[in-house]
């Protein structure tokens, strides 16, 4: 396996585990209208080489960057592969769902193959002929023939670009994270040993592969440790959350990644009948990362789940992000994860972290992972003591090498990686209070409100830029939902109910998320900054305080 | 057949649970009543029976879990994977004809 002390046997992803040639079990694909299909690693090898050689075929080569616009299934995993044993560049694209609108999907594809100069786009076949038109190679699964030939594996250098990783929403397509064989390597190296990670180990996951926790530790660690890896559609688990709880009880699985929202998501709407028959006691934790976590997410779980043979010894965390390829810190599996009960008054007011008995409560994402180093800084750039809050920096050897295409933008100060997440340090753990900037997080997904604003502006009867976006936890559902207030454009007849429809379609056809709260208001309702600007804090405390307890 | 045909309406006109009789009527109300307050958050939301609840961006695919929830402990009837689609659970007609079946 790789481990830290034989990560000097493994130069690029390739020499791993992921192209063996033997028969066990490599990936199980379950679905809740299907039988699951299983692919060994020998089969697993054959497609990704015949995937690689139709690429290569088609003009692609060494560096070239490979998109992958394509539903969740095996063949986007072999498509992925398959360009990464070329020497291409691949990078995994949110997936066309039913709500998005299709030339809207087009159009961010558009951007990035102008923006990042992508060589090849593979995608599913009816999706084909609706970007045909794209200056880059179309190519789909129906141009692989079974005569087809396996492609002989690049040899990559260690400092060579691996593949990209682009959150969602206009901002992220904006910045692809380039990630090295080194990098990726050294972060599953460590992070393995964070995990304590063995042979005996089967990943299940439901995450999707164009985010980091899914791409890193639902997919390609499970694959590079030659370990088996349990996959199921994002899709198909949102609709029928248990699943992912049957596939642990079918395979064995040890480790699972979930963010926040996904243990509210399971405690709440499986349902009775789906609870009653199986048993989770081959898991050794349940990871929660990607969200900020709340230990009221992990009793709701504990709760429903306790005759399923959950204990508290089962909720692990970690903080991650793709600039660090995957995990900053892991708190000890089969330990408890340290709460801090902290003064939320001090917090506010002083940015300290005070002890309090009777204060809120805040999850501990656990110590920095062996190769990564941790700093607390303040506003001009100095180090703070533990249980000070400022911004979280971090360095590390398994950190982006660029972001792609995009010299103007230098993601290091003085080596260090600003991550815009505001935390404190105590007793070596890190503890996660928010973000620096307004982002929302939406089940998982970085949503940034002005892209959303941006979507509301342009709804005729909206008044041109008298709208905002916040988001706004909530306890059942352990994440934060989206709500909109829009001021109505009073110059022309507008029906109040289909302009709400119009704004909630409009945000679903063109962005990933759904909006849970859309609420108009008459014209000067929206308050404005100083500078003019939509003040986002003061309108959501409005908001809340007039409209959200109806 | 003639027998049938009158033991579901038998059925359909006294089966209670608890104190609610569960004809097809007060089965589209619960659920329309049930999504606007808890899906859609918008109590003056007027949802039309042949409306596209997701589809029409009124809820995202969480819901269906949610709904097959909400029909499981309402009515007691559980509607397997394959139908709790947004294919087959689109509008409030779909929905409703979805839980006749199991309870006729």
């Amino acid at each position: 396996m790789l481990t830290l002390a034989t990560r000097n046997d493994y130069p690029t992803l390739l020499d791993a585990e992921s192209l063996a040639d033997y028969d066990a079990i490599a990936i199980t694909f379950v679905a809740s209208d299907q039988e699951a299909i299983q692919v060994t690693r020998r089969e697993f090898r054959q497609h990704v080489l015949r995937f690689g050689h139709l690429i290569a075929q088609n003009g692609v080569s060494d560096g070239d960057l490979v998109i992958i616009a394509h539903t969740h299934t095996l063949t986007s995993i072999y498509a992925f592969w398959g360009a990464m044993a070329i020497g291409a560049i691949p990078s995994m694209f949110p997936t066309l769902t039913e709500k998005l609108d299709p030339e809207i999907y087009k159009r961010d594809l558009t951007k990035l193959v102008t923006l990042s100069d992508v060589k090849s786009i593979i995608t599913d076949d009816s999706f084909a002929p609706t970007i045909a038109d794209l200056p880059c190679t179309i190519l789909t699964a129906s141009h692989l023939d079974t005569e087809i030939p396996l492609a002989q594996v690049h040899s990559a250098r260690p400092d060579s670009i691996a593949f990209l990783q682009h959150s969602s929403g206009t901002t992220g397509l904006q910045k692809g994270v380039a990630l090295s064989h080194r990098a990726v390597l050294n972060q599953l190296a460590s992070y393995s040993d964070a995990l304590a990670i063995s042979n005996d180990d089967i990943i299940v996951s439901w995450l999707p592969l164009y985010h980091d926790m899914g791409l890193i530790a639902g997919f390609l660690l499970p694959l590079i440790q030659g370990i088996p890896l349990v996959l199921m559609s994002p899709f198909d688990w949102v609709a029928h959350p248990a699943l992912l709880l049957r596939a642990i009880d079918d395979y064995g699985g040890t480790l699972c990644w979930l963010p926040n929202f996904a243990y509210n998501h399971m405690a709440r709407r499986i349902r009775k009948r789906d609870r009653a028959d199986f048993s989770l006691r081959t898991m050794r934790a349940f990871i929660n990362c990607s969200e900020p976590v709340h230990l009221g997410s992990h009793q709701a779980f504990l709760n429903t789940f306790s005759t399923n043979e959950i204990t508290e010894k089962h909720f692990a965390v970690s903080y991650a992000m793709a600039e660090n390829t995957f995990a900053v810190t892991q708190t000890v599996i089969g330990e408890v994860a340290k709460v801090d009960y902290v003064n939320q008054q001090k917090l506010e007011e002083l940015n300290t972290a005070e002890v309090d008995p009777q204060g809120v409560t805040i999850v501990s994402c656990g110590k920095a992972t062996h190769n990564t180093a941790i700093r607390i800084i303040n506003d001009e750039e100095n180090d703070l003591a533990e249980r000070h809050v400022g911004e979280v920096c971090i360095k590390s050897d398994c950190m982006l090498t660029e972001y792609y295409n995009r010299p103007d933008l230098e993601p290091f100060v003085a080596g260090w990686y600003r991550t815009g997440d505001m935390g404190y340090l105590a007793d070596g753990e890190l503890y996660i209070i928010g973000r620096k900037k307004d982002i929302i997080i939406n089940a998982g997904k970085n949503v940034y409100p002005q892209d959303i604003e941006a979507i509301v502006n342009a709804v005729d009867g909206v008044h041109r830029g008298r709208c905002v976006v916040f988001g706004v936890f909530d306890d059942r559902d352990g994440t934060e939902r989206i709500a909109v207030v829009a001021e109505i454009d009073n110059t022309i007849a507008v029906d109040e109910k289909s302009l709400k429809k119009q704004i909630r379609q409009q945000i679903a056809q063109q962005s990933t998320v759904t909006a849970s709260y859309v609420t108009l208001v008459d014209e000067r309702w929206l308050i404005k900054t100083s500078s003019g600007k939509i003040a986002r804090g003061a309108n959501r405390e409005k908001w809340l305080s007039e409209f959200a307890s109806s | 057949m003639a027998h049938t045909t009158s033991h579901k309406l038998y059925k359909m006109k006294f089966l209670t649970l608890g104190n609610k009789a569960l004809d097809k009527a007060t089965i589209r109300e619960t659920i329309r009543a049930y999504i606007i307050r808890e899906l859609i958050h918008d109590t003056g939301y007027d949802l039309m029976d042949d409306e596209g609840i997701i589809t029409g961006s009124l809820m995202d695919s969480f819901a269906l879990a949610e709904l097959g929830v909400f029909i499981e402990e309402e009515f007691d009837v559980y509607i397997p994977d394959p139908d709790l689609t947004v294919e087959k659970m689109d509008t409030l007609d779909l929905i409703v004809t979805r839980v006749m079946r199991d309870i006729n």
